[in-house]
């Protein structure tokens, strides 16, 4: 029996992150050139599980299926799809559960992107002995996400998902005057867990649990004692809607996940590339940190500012501007095009004399048939 | 004063005739031993429920708690079931609640919980009473005497309970159920009909008003009444919780009363796969037809001891407990009993399933081993059952069931008075785990003669007073 299995959660719609998500899961859509699952099972593979890995899908799993069968860069891990439909997260653990066939697993969200020293929090949880531990990060907002308090032996005393006003309040009157640590830095779940096998006896039987931040921890926290792994110095981001999304391509390029980077067979002077190296012609420019894919064509006079990623079979016109912007395969970018801190998705046409600025929005396949002028944070769709 | 603390305990709680015998200053003395008990650093919720005497005894417990140092979170008025809650999902290291007894007039119990939510074991209570009785006191200086918060519990509860049955939420409100809510003039009344209401039921509230003089709810008459309003109004459900919100009574569509027993084996039953290898804790009087079927391990509790139910359930990890007093126990939820989920499990049962409250009570209905009904005047019953449960006749415990009294031997064969399907009717049912036909005939025999001699000295009392 290996020692470690682990449970990869990629059923969620993604739909904070849509349009991004409309024509593709979650899972796959491009950090960095590099779907997001993929820096999961990196993660996983770098921390030595061994097990079975049974990634759980649910919306548009056939892609997620079929990305699995088109790529064999994890050929070395014990990789399992099984196909059921899960009500909620805890859900799928319970019906995963003829999987696990080892005293500990790791459950991870398929959507986030992490450096966290996988193996020493897997150490910490043999070594608290605890039925659940739970990887925990500081943010500035916890009411978006959760609010654990733990005390000084890194036990959870207490695990509110995303609490009301009058939750934060209760707590903390009723913590203040206890010995717990990091309440007010807001620490929050951030969606890896390692559990003892006998958790999946406790699902079993109690049905009623469903989710792991509203139901599970909850219940474990007060029943049966969990641990959370509060560790400061790993880099973690959860690419939940557009602007995190566009954070986490800049974070990865920036490398704040090291050792997890943009995919890449090459790589200088913080500038990766994918096989072939796009062409640049007299006057362009490229900017590092920035990552290329496949068949990219630039025109002339075109910078490439720092923080940029630009996908496979993109062509990009004369006197361009792109900074700190996303942009997805098969893109077609006419001339005179200025592109600031953006995101384009799949098959989109960029008329000459458009001007994006921060945090416009492409969906799939759009087109414009005129200059795109678009005012912050806009969002185009096609029709 | 100090002669009197000995009397206070009944039960295993604090339980006592407020204001001439559980007095503010008793009360007082209370609160600094049960803060003398704790930590310094504790943090205690305390609420009480709407009658003017549990207030007053909770401001002065309240003091007594200040003066050891602790700080108070005051949830004011609300049913003891959310305190519990609130009390062990936002970590307090303890919970007090002053309500009224159900059934006599002027007694008040202090029920005191501890971190877990769970009721105090006699034992505790014993140890703050010799607390108080020795004076012992731990009295803080000045600046450390404790902060009273004020807190919303409801709120928080609310949230909890929509977001437990959020998966019930779309076939509730497309099923657009009608019923009615008898609060029983308690801080129930705050919440369940706008928590109703938010899972689409049209809602039809009664005793949501704070009366002057407490009213001892649900009753015969008032679960009658209940019941003429579900008939009158086609109602798919009737709901009677008591004052506390920690006991149910529903009535089904065809104005059925059904028992606790019933009830909690629809909550168990609709929830639960029976195949699962779960523990169940059950009332040990509990009848034998709603856990026959349960290939679970089942721990049966006995009456007595507060909170046995909520710590064999904690103790055991089972999944549910409950027991013929109408306690439900969902420990994924709640660790005490909680009204409010177990009638939200029957809603939502009768929502999924499509089908009518009275079918799906029918797989669930309690068949006692003899069954007798005697004529009884409705506006008389409430008073017998009182009458009873304070005589406790030799051989028996007498426990309320809230739609009657049952009395248990310590052979557990037992003997359920209550309110029957006609009205003016009183329905007597016994058990005898031993099966035999003349002891089931005596037990029978024994509860006419209770009843008959309840309306002989009522008569008897009355001729008096009218000569």
């Amino acid at each position: 029996m290996s020692e470690w299995s682990a449970i990869v959660l990629a059923g969620g719609i993604g739909s904070r992150l849509r349009p991004l998500t409309s024509n593709i899961p979650k899972p796959l859509v491009p950090v960095a050139n590099k779907p997001m699952i993929d820096y999961n099972l990196e993660l996983l593979r770098n921390a030595g599980i061994t097990g079975k890995i049974a990634i759980i899908t649910r919306y548009m799993r056939e892609e997620i299926i079929q990305y699995f069968k088109d790529n064999d860069h994890f050929n070395d891990l014990d990789i399992v799809l099984p196909v059921f439909d899960p009500l909620d997260t805890a859900d799928a653990v319970r019906k995963a559960a003829n999987y696990i066939d080892t005293e500990n697993f790791i459950v991870s969200m398929a959507d986030i992107v992490t450096n966290i020293p996988l193996q020493d929090f897997m150490a910490f949880h043999v070594e608290k002995g605890g039925i659940a531990s739970i990887t925990l990060k500081d943010v500035a907002h916890p009411r978006a996400f959760g609010v654990i308090m733990l005390n000084q032996g890194s036990r959870i005393l207490l695990f509110l998902e995303k609490p009301i006003p009058q939750e934060l309040s209760l707590a903390t009157l009723t913590f203040s005057k206890k010995e717990t640590i990091r309440f007010q830095s807001n620490l929050v779940n951030t969606g890896i867990y390692a559990f003892k096998h006998d958790v999946l006896e406790i699902l079993e039987s109690l049905d009623d649990l469903m989710d792991f931040g509203k139901d599970v921890f909850p219940y474990l926290a007060r029943e049966y004692g969990i641990y959370g792994y509060a560790r400061r110095d790993y880099y973690w981001m959860d690419a939940g809607n557009p602007q995190t999304y566009l954070y986490t391509n800049w974070d990865v390029l920036r490398r704040w996940a090291f050792p997890y980077f943009p995919r890449a067979t090459s790589e200088e002077n913080n500038v990766w590339i994918n096989h072939n190296h796009p062409s640049l012609p007299s006057g362009s420019i490229i900017d590092p940190p920035a990552a290329f894919g496949n068949d990219i064509t630039i025109g002339n006079n075109t910078r490439i500012k720092s923080q940029t990623v630009i996908g496979d079979r993109v062509t990009i016109g004369d006197n361009c501007e792109i900074e700190a912007s996303v942009i997805w395969d098969d893109v077609i970018i006419e001339d005179n095009v200025k592109i600031k801190n953006s995101v384009i998705c799949n098959g989109v046409l960029i008329t000459t004399g458009s001007q994006l600025n921060e945090g416009t929005v492409i969906g799939p396949n759009f087109t414009s048939s005129e200059a795109l002028i678009s005012e912050k944070n806009q969002t185009f769709v096609k029709n | 004063m100090l002669k009197e603390i000995e009397r206070l305990t009944k039960g295993g709680r604090i339980t006592a005739f407020s204001n001439t015998e559980l007095t503010p200053e008793l009360s007082a003395l209370l609160g600094g031993a049960m803060g003398t008990l704790l930590d310094p650093n504790a943090v205690v919720m305390i609420g009480r429920d709407y009658r003017r005497d549990t207030r007053m005894l909770k401001r002065s417990f309240s003091g007594g708690l200040l003066s050891a140092g602790i700080e108070l979170i005051d949830l004011h008025g609300i049913p003891t079931s959310i305190l519990q809650f609130a009390v062990r999902r936002y970590g307090a290291d303890a919970g007090v609640m002053l309500t009224r007894s159900h059934n006599l007039a002027g007694m008040v119990s202090i029920k005191l919980f501890e971190a877990t939510g769970i009721e105090f074991e006699s034992s505790q209570v014993a140890k703050i009473v010799n607390i108080a009785k020795s004076g012992e006191l731990r009295r803080v200086a000045a600046p450390d005497v404790g902060w009273i918060s004020v807190a919303d519990a409801m709120k928080v509860y609310d949230r909890a309970l929509a977001g437990f049955f959020a998966s019930s939420k779309e076939s509730m409100k497309e099923a657009n159920l009608r019923v009615v809510v008898d609060c029983a003039c308690g801080p129930a009344s705050r919440i369940m009909p706008d928590l109703l209401s938010e899972f689409g039921c049209q809602v039809i509230t009664l005793n949501a008003h704070r009366p002057r003089n407490p009213l001892f709810l649900p009753n015969p008459s008032s679960l009658v009444r209940l019941r003429e309003m579900v008939r009158a109004i086609g109602a798919d459900l009737g709901i009677a919780l008591d004052a506390e919100a920690r006991h149910a009574i529903i009535i089904d569509s065809q104005g059925r009363i059904r028992t606790a027993e019933e009830t909690a084996s629809v909550n168990l039953h609709s929830r639960y796969d029976p195949r699962s290898n779960a523990t169940v804790v059950i009332g040990s009087s509990v009848h034998p037809s709603v856990y026959h079927d349960l290939h679970k391990n089942i721990i049966f509790s006995g009456h007595g001891e507060p909170g046995g139910i909520g710590r064999a359930v904690l103790e055991h990890r089972a999944i549910y407990g409950f027991n013929d007093t109408g306690l439900f126990v969902l420990p994924v939820f709640s660790p005490g009993s909680d009204a409010i989920v177990a009638s939200f499990t029957v809603l939502s049962q009768m929502a999924k399933s499509h089908l009518k409250s009275t079918d799906i009570y029918r797989n669930h209905q309690v068949f006692a081993q003899r069954t007798a009904e005697v004529t009884f005047p409705i506006e008389k019953m409430f008073e017998f059952f009182k009458s009873v449960l304070n005589e406790q006749p030799q051989d028996f415990r007498v426990i309320d069931t809230f739609i009657g009294i049952k009395l248990i031997t310590n052979e557990n064969e037992w003997i359920h008075l209550h309110l029957a399907t006609e009205d003016n009717t009183l329905q007597i049912e016994v058990y005898d785990p031993k099966e035999n036909l003349d002891r089931q005939t005596e037990l029978i025999a024994l509860a006419r003669n209770l009843v008959d001699t309840f309306l002989q000295n009522r008569s008897s009392s009355l001729a008096r007073w009218e000569n």
